[in-house]
């Protein structure tokens, strides 16, 4: 069943909606928020989570693009549940990976700095990825947006994994120039 | 307003453009390139390629072809393109080692990939029409090809690297990949069992 059938089922009210999205999305889903937060368990309750946040978002929203409008869901509930559980034992996630290397070039979180409005980030953000070639643009948000692994990206691209972290350092290099010019740093 | 930091990045990083997020998803590094190569010059990229790689190897994997990129990497190409103009048939390992599981999976009109993991280590299956199989991973320096005939007749081009291994065949309709944290035989294996799925 493609997405615009899966939709319509939606905004049906038909609870087999779910099921698709599932069978679909279920293991992407999954993979996102494992990334982050390192427990099978804990990523495939995000996963039911996000699953009834759609059935309650759709209708009203009408996602064009079904995997991203899901994605970004599952991502943020499991950020809010990786930060929740800040005061336990954090796994060494992909997400956890991706910070360490990502403070390279950002203040850490507690020191004081400038203040930015997230839309403009945002804007920021996409400008940035736009200008990069599209082979070094998956890598990064592959590193960034699903927190995968430099081996899971090498492999996923069939890449070297030296070739991947060497295009990860360099846009990362990239960024920090940009968000210098564009007085975000 | 938020401080920027690698939280408040993180969270922006969050709502990129849904272009991007799905660009990124899994899609094969491929350059879309038509590849009119005459086989003198597939031969003289052959020939290069074999000086630079461990001796004794003899690359002459029906099919396939190797040239050098501009940026000094070597590169796998498919040298006939006739083949299903999308994924009409789905493949998948039959055989998977102790304690892998299938984490991920993706299925478009142009590739199939399934993705394994055991803790730490992974390994990838991949589906690709010939049409646009286009592998950078291949040939350099370190990496060590050998050409394996199974008793079927069927030929794998085996490439090992000090990443890991991978192999890639080529059924008459798609060309097919396993790479990953696995040794020769139990990439053979995997490899071997691979059938349509029904």
């Amino acid at each position: 069943m493609n997405d615009e059938q899966i939709i319509e089922l939606y905004f049906n009210r038909d609870e087999q909606a779910i099921n698709e999205t599932s069978n679909n999305y279920g293991s992407y889903c999954c993979k996102i928020a494992y990334n982050i937060l390192g427990n099978l368990q804990d990523a495939e309750e995000c996963v039911s989570d996000a699953l009834v946040k759609v059935w309650n978002s759709i209708p009203p929203q009408n996602p064009e693009n079904l995997s991203a409008y899901l994605g970004k869901i599952v991502r943020n509930i499991a950020l809010d549940k990786y930060r929740r559980n800040s005061a336990e034992k954090r796994a060494d996630t992909g997400m956890a990976l991706a910070i360490d290397e990502i403070s390279e070039i950002l203040p850490s979180k507690d020191s004081v700095e400038k203040a930015v409005d997230v839309k403009e980030l945002v804007a920021v953000i996409n400008a940035f990825l736009k200008e990069l070639k599209p082979d070094a643009r998956k890598i990064f948000v592959q590193k960034y947006w699903y927190f995968s692994s430099v081996k899971e990206i090498a492999q996923m691209f069939s890449l070297t994994e030296s070739k991947v972290t060497v295009t990860l350092t360099r846009t990362r290099k990239k960024l920090y120039d940009h968000l210098k010019k564009e007085d975000i740093l | 307003m938020k401080k920027i930091n690698t939280d408040c990045f993180l969270e922006a990083f969050g709502e990129i453009d849904n272009n991007f997020i799905t660009e990124a998803r899994s899609q094969p590094i491929i350059k879309h390139k038509k590849r009119k190569i005459t086989a003198l010059i597939a031969a003289a990229a052959l020939a290069t390629f074999m000086t630079v790689t461990v001796a004794a190897v003899k690359f002459d994997f029906k099919g396939f072809f190797v040239e050098a990129a501009p940026s000094g990497e070597k590169e796998l190409n498919v040298t006939e393109e006739a083949g299903p103009e999308s994924i009409e048939k789905t493949y998948e390992p039959t055989y998977v080692p102790d304690g892998y599981i299938n984490y991920n999976s993706e299925l478009t009109k142009s590739h199939n990939y399934k993705w394994y993991r055991n803790g730490d280590d992974y390994f990838t299956f991949g589906q690709f029409l010939k049409k646009n199989y286009h592998n950078v991973a291949f040939g350099n320096e370190n990496d060590v090809l050998e050409v394996f005939t199974g008793a079927d007749g069927q030929e794998y081009m085996i490439v090992t690297s000090p990443e890991g291994i991978s192999v890639v065949w080529d059924n008459g309709e798609y060309v097919f990949l396993v790479a990953g944290d696995l040794d020769r035989e139990t990439a053979l294996d995997i490899c071997r069992l691979v059938e349509e799925k029904k």
